[in-house]
């Protein structure tokens, strides 16, 4: 194979015989993939680091959560349903007409999924 | 043989009975179903009425009328746990004539806990008030601030595409509303010449294909929701009808609004303030004036206006009382600037206080005296004095 073998870049690596290329193809083949993971693990990282600051905020408010006692779906009903107009009582409405007006109040009021959906519980439990 | 008959009698009897009891307790679906479970889908029929008396006082002659009879139904129809249709219909009794109107008619979906979509017709984020406070059952006073409304500077409604949602902050919040609409038109004064350089925002066919766009960003600072602070803006690159000369005629509005609604045990009740101020600028455009005479006079002017409102409302729903525990008391002041030397320029000042009886939480008598001073206007300026017992009810 390869009669007359010009210096090359792996020239180092040795006369090319047969074995050693075979040697060489492994390596490169090793090489691409170690490129490959060293890619991936960068894209990784980006993306980690990236999720990470939602995933520490995430920790931050779990952490608060556990500390500060958590607001009542009764005390948020209270302060976000008097917003704009008086709050209705839980017995004003069975649940289905519940699920319906806090889809409808949520979209409406621009509630947060969280506060609706305390809410939308007390108002169902209390009624 | 009567024995058989017996047997036979029994046998189909009990046969039957044994039927029903094994529907009753094994097959059949009704009784065996479980305790009560609602369907996803819902509809439901909501919306509000009003009526009074106005008497209003303008210049030293007296107008009384019972008036309103307004009637707006809402349509709620949910499809699923993210998706659902509103509609609002209006139906109002003005200058002897019945209105009927499409307040809102629009389709929503929830993308994710963050984000929903909304198309069709939408009361527009531009501030709070049209959005959220105009409803007879909600707004504390019979009559909207100045700016609001027919001739008003600030978009109330519009027909397009809105993207909107709320980001929990861990104590504060913050919600965003970012929208796509047909833009407005601008009044050339061809049709009504004392309106010439107005926006018209009713445009269900734009007549350019220049959208508007606009949006609102609120802020609530406070864990408790007490406190929201708003700025929007909505603008348009192009007003005019396409080809005519008024065709690249832009439009920039904003508006900056305000809301505190809070409990306070020291005051013995909810003490609800809000506020918005609207500013709007148009390209300035050159208008015609027909005098009597029949000659044409070109005039142009520097297209701006604004208005502004604040309303305080006391509620001492901490009273002893049952009685006082209902009332509330309201003040509200609000003015108009239209702008110097169009047709309908006008400076206005208006203050409004009121006594509010709530029988329900959407259902009040409201009694309310309002004074509006103003130069120019509609009716040429003055003082209006008016006085008005309105009865709102939402159902
Ligand atoms: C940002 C203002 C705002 C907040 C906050 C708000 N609402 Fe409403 N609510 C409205 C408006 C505006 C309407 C009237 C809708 C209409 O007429 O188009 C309404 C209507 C209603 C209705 C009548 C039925 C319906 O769906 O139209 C109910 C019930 C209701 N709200 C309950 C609530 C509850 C419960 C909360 C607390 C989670 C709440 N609202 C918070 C603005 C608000």
């Amino acid at each position: 194979m390869m009669e007359g073998v010009q210096p090359t870049a792996f020239s180092f690596i040795g006369q090319l015989d047969s074995n050693n290329l075979e040697k060489l193809k492994i390596m490169t083949t090793i090489y691409k993939i170690f490129i490959a993971g060293l890619v991936l693990l960068f894209v990784g990282v980006m993306i980690t680091s990236c999720t990470s600051t939602k995933d520490t905020y995430a920790n931050a408010t779990e952490v608060e959560d556990e500390f500060k006692i958590e607001k009542s779906g009764a005390q948020m009903w209270g302060e976000a349903c008097n917003r704009c107009h008086l709050a209705p009582s839980p017995a004003d409405y069975n649940d289905t007409d519940w699920t319906t007006i806090s889809l409808h109040m949520r979209v409406r009021a621009n509630l947060t999924e969280k506060e609706i959906t305390k809410i939308e519980t007390f108002l169902k439990s209390a009624n | 043989m009567k024995e058989l008959i017996t047997i036979i009698a029994l046998l189909v009897f009990g046969h039957t009975i044994y039927g029903q009891t094994y529907n009753n307790f094994e097959t059949d679906s009704i009784t065996d179903s479980e305790p009560f479970k609602p369907s996803k889908t819902q509809f439901m029929i909501r919306g509000y009425g009003h009526t009074g008396l106005n008497s209003i006082n303008n210049d030293g002659e007296t107008e009384s009328s019972y008036v309103g009879s307004a009637f707006a139904p809402i349509f709620l129809f949910k499809h699923s746990d993210r998706l659902m249709f509103e509609a609002e219909l209006e139906f109002v009794l003005e200058s002897n004539e019945l209105e009927v109107g499409l307040e809102y008619a629009d389709v929503m979906y929830v993308l994710n806990k963050n984000m929903t979509v909304r198309a069709g017709k939408f009361l527009l984020p531009f501030g709070t008030f049209m959005e959220r406070f105009h409803p007879a059952w909600i707004n504390r006073l019979p009559t909207r601030p100045l700016g609001f409304g027919h001739d008003g500077i600030a978009p109330s409604s519009g027909i397009g595409v809105e993207l909107r949602g709320a980001f929990e902050l861990g104590g504060p919040k913050l919600n965003y509303s970012v929208y796509s609409t047909n833009g407005p038109r601008l009044k050339d004064g061809s049709d009504e010449p004392e309106e010439a350089g107005m926006l018209m925002f009713q445009n269900f066919e734009d007549n350019n294909n220049s959208k508007a766009f606009g949006g609102r960003i609120g802020v609530l600072p406070f864990a408790d929701s007490s406190t929201e602070i708003g700025f929007s803006t909505y603008s348009t690159s192009k007003v005019g009808t396409r080809d005519s000369e008024y065709e690249d005629v832009g439009a920039f509005l904003y508006a900056i609004d305000f809301a505190f609604v809070k409990q306070i045990p020291a005051l013995k009740g909810f003490i609800d303030i809000k506020g918005q101020y609207n500013n709007s600028d148009v390209d300035d455009a050159t208008y015609s004036e027909v005098h009597e005479d029949g000659d044409e006079e070109e005039y142009t002017f520097d297209n701006k206006s604004n208005s502004f409102y604040t309303q305080l409302s006391y509620r001492p729903t901490m009273a002893s009382s049952d009685f006082l525990k209902k009332l509330e008391l309201v003040g509200r002041y609000s003015n108009l600037n239209a702008p110097e030397g169009a047709e309908w320029e006008e400076q206005s000042d208006q203050y409004a206080f009121g006594l509010n009886y709530w029988l329900t939480w959407r259902s009040v008598i409201k009694v309310a005296y309002q004074t509006t001073d103003s130069v120019g206007g509609h009716d040429g300026g003055g003082t209006a004095n008016g006085f008005f017992v309105h009865w709102a009810i939402g159902f």
